[in-house]
């Protein structure tokens, strides 16, 4: 398959996706408009707690509005990337597509990939909207630049290999039945540990280590460091005095952290998803009725 | 190029049977520890296929029959690369199918009984198609002009426009049909190509493989219950019963082979249990079926025998005993039918 053909195919997804997500119009303008009110709501904690932590924000501007929003666009994308491949098989097995599908001459790392295109544009969609509604709200940052993008992708991409391995876990340990146990872990150790609605220093030392485990808390540091911050500046996670001694700066330090990250987890979770499908095929439980 | 297309040798497939926990025991996010706990309980295997050979040659239509849970379905899967086999080799059109699924997949195409409900609701009967010819690697152009013409031929086309939801079971079958001539491959499977369709469109479809497939040269494995579906499509025909393939060739060398005999039909009035019992103990029977009609007043007696005329005599004379009515009788030829259940024994019906 070449790669137009490729898009063509996910092109396909993704129209599927949409008819899905918009089947109920009621419901899918309530979805975005949902987005506007938790933003406002962020936006009124902002302006009544924010003074009283700035001074803990000194990194990230000191703006505790900028430094939740941008926190909160980034965990929307990132948790996406999570849930979405995972959430795409559960979609295809108990909707009983995933065994016609197959029995096509097709990848299955490659279909798992492009079923999970859907979801991430439709948070992509309602990012946008997040966004736009903040800058109405008075959000403002430095504007987009590359250093900002290589992380967030670098960042993105190793979510999704945990997003993977979460997906691989349905054949591989039958977590089936609403259990996603790698999600589980990966998504309260972001929303709880890895500084989502405040600063990582004001947990005590062990958190901020098992922070590291999640990828979003590199994503969250680096880029509130790069669009309200500065690049420089004193290091917040316990590992970056490591990278500091060497030279690196913490923004460098996370973007080699999600680096190696990334370049772990993807490969391993390639490797899970197509064992995953080879027990699956084995043990003739592909599809919820074979 | 070899002539046979598909090579299967000794392939042997069985699955796990594990304890299932029942409703109400779920626990959310520990679903998965309960379920891996039980899945470790192992209540032993189901034995689907035990060392089934056989091959296929290019052009051949070929038929596995057999009776339900036999492995006609497994064994269509693994040649399908839906399904990995425990032991034994599958190859398809030169390809190893367990090594290289993908190359293999390119070289046919499997329509499964059910597999309408794998369409996709959201996508147009059209679109379906097209993302199907595109998985098969042709170009979007291509792969609008393939839906096209495959929803002409299972007479679809009036609904291009529909999604899967809004066709009768009928139409739906057909649909998964047009799934299946999408690609141009030299193989096709096809799970129960007819099931679930009316007479009139299932003969339309008959006709398809017979005559448009058989034309394109594509050879075709299908499976059915419908001994005539297998005996008019069919160059050759393997019966399959507890995964092992028990009988195979054509349908006449089934024929020859499993029944030495001919088939006594009688049709009379009033046919007692009494002397139905006494027939079924004539000895040169190899199998009776009763019919019976008009709440039981008439019914049609059909009888293999390997003696025909001595059994044609008895019958009459035990009926004309308990005061029955003879309406018809006649012999004839046994049919695949017959073959099938002489085989497969009564058990299984």
């Amino acid at each position: 398959m070449n790669l137009f053909k490729d898009l063509r195919i996910v092109y396909y997804f993704i129209k599927r996706y949409f008819r899905v997500w918009t089947y109920f119009k009621v419901n899918f303008v309530l979805e975005l408009i949902q987005v506007v009110i938790d933003l406002a709501t962020m936006a009124i904690i902002a302006s009544a707690a924010g003074k009283y932590i700035s001074y803990m924000l000194k990194a990230y501007g000191g703006d505790y509005f900028a430094f939740i929003v941008l926190g909160l666009v980034c965990n929307q994308l990132l948790s996406v990337a999570l849930t979405a491949p995972r959430s795409a098989i559960e979609d295809a097995f108990w909707g009983r597509r995933i065994e016609i599908l197959f029995s096509s001459p097709v990848n299955p790392t490659f279909l798992v990939t492009a079923f999970s295109i859907g979801p991430i544009v439709r948070e992509s969609v309602k990012t946008l909207i997040y966004l736009l509604t903040a800058i109405l709200l008075g959000l403002s940052t430095k504007p987009l630049n590359i250093l900002s993008t290589v992380v967030f992708f670098t960042g993105f991409l190793a979510c999704m290999g945990i997003g993977l391995i979460s997906a691989s876990t349905l054949y591989l340990l039958e977590a089936k039945g609403g259990s996603d146990p790698v999600n589980w872990i990966a998504s309260i150790v972001a929303r709880l540990l890895s500084g989502l609605y405040y600063p990582l220093n004001i947990l005590p030392e062990w958190c901020r280590w098992l922070s590291l485990i999640v990828p979003h808390t590199y994503v969250f540091d680096a880029e509130r460091r790069i669009l309200l911050g500065s690049v420089s500046g004193e290091s917040s996670l316990p590992i970056h005095s490591v990278f500091v001694a060497l030279g690196f700066s913490p923004v460098l330090a996370d973007l080699v952290l999600l680096a190696i990250y990334a370049g772990v987890v993807l490969p391993l979770s390639y490797y899970l998803i197509r064992k995953g499908f080879e027990k699956a095929l084995r043990d003739g439980r592909l599809s919820w009725w074979s | 190029m070899s002539k046979d297309i598909v090579i299967v040798n000794n392939v042997y497939k069985s699955y796990p049977k594990y304890k299932r926990f029942g409703p109400g025991t779920c626990l959310g996010q520990a679903h998965w520890i309960l379920a891996t706990i039980f899945r470790m309980r192992k209540e032993g295997v189901v034995e689907a296929l035990k060392g089934v050979s056989f091959r296929v040659k290019r052009k051949e239509i070929f038929a596995i029959v057999g009776p339900n849970g036999a492995g006609k379905t497994t064994l269509v899967k693994c040649i399908g690369a839906l399904l990995l086999p425990d032991k034994g080799y599958i190859e398809v059109d030169g390809v190893n199918v367990v090594e290289e699924p993908l190359k293999a997949k390119k070289r046919m195409n499997l329509v499964g009984s059910g597999y309408w409900g794998g369409f996709d609701w959201s996508l147009s009967l059209e679109e379906n198609l097209q993302l199907f010819a595109l998985l098969y690697g042709y170009d979007f152009k291509e792969a609008k002009r393939r839906a096209k013409e495959v929803l002409d031929i299972v007479g679809l086309s009036h609904k291009a426009k529909d999604n899967p939801t809004k066709l009768s079971s009928g139409e739906r079958q057909r649909l998964a049909l047009a799934k299946g001539f999408i690609a141009d491959v030299p193989l096709y499977l096809i799970d129960e190509p007819t099931v679930g369709l009316d007479p009139v469109f299932a003969k339309q479809i008959r006709d398809y493989i017979k005559t448009e497939m058989k034309k394109r040269g594509i050879t075709v494995i299908f499976t059915t219950h419908f001994m005539h579906e297998a005996e008019y499509l069919a160059d050759r025909i393997a019966i399959i019963k507890d995964g092992k393939i028990i009988a195979l060739g054509t349908a006449d060398e089934l024929k020859a082979k499993f029944t030495r005999g001919k088939v006594v039909e009688i049709k009379a009035y009033n046919v007692y249990e009494d002397a139905l019992n006494k027939i079924k103990s004539i000895e040169d029977i190899i199998h009776i079926d009763v019919f019976h009609r008009s709440y039981g007043a008439e019914t049609l007696l059909r009888i293999l025998t390997r003696n025909p005329l001595e059994t044609l005599n008895n019958v009459l004379d035990i009926l004309l005993m308990y005061s029955s009515t003879i309406l018809y009788a006649n012999i004839s030829e046994p049919t695949l039918e017959d073959v099938y259940r002489a085989i497969v024994g009564e058990e299984y019906g």
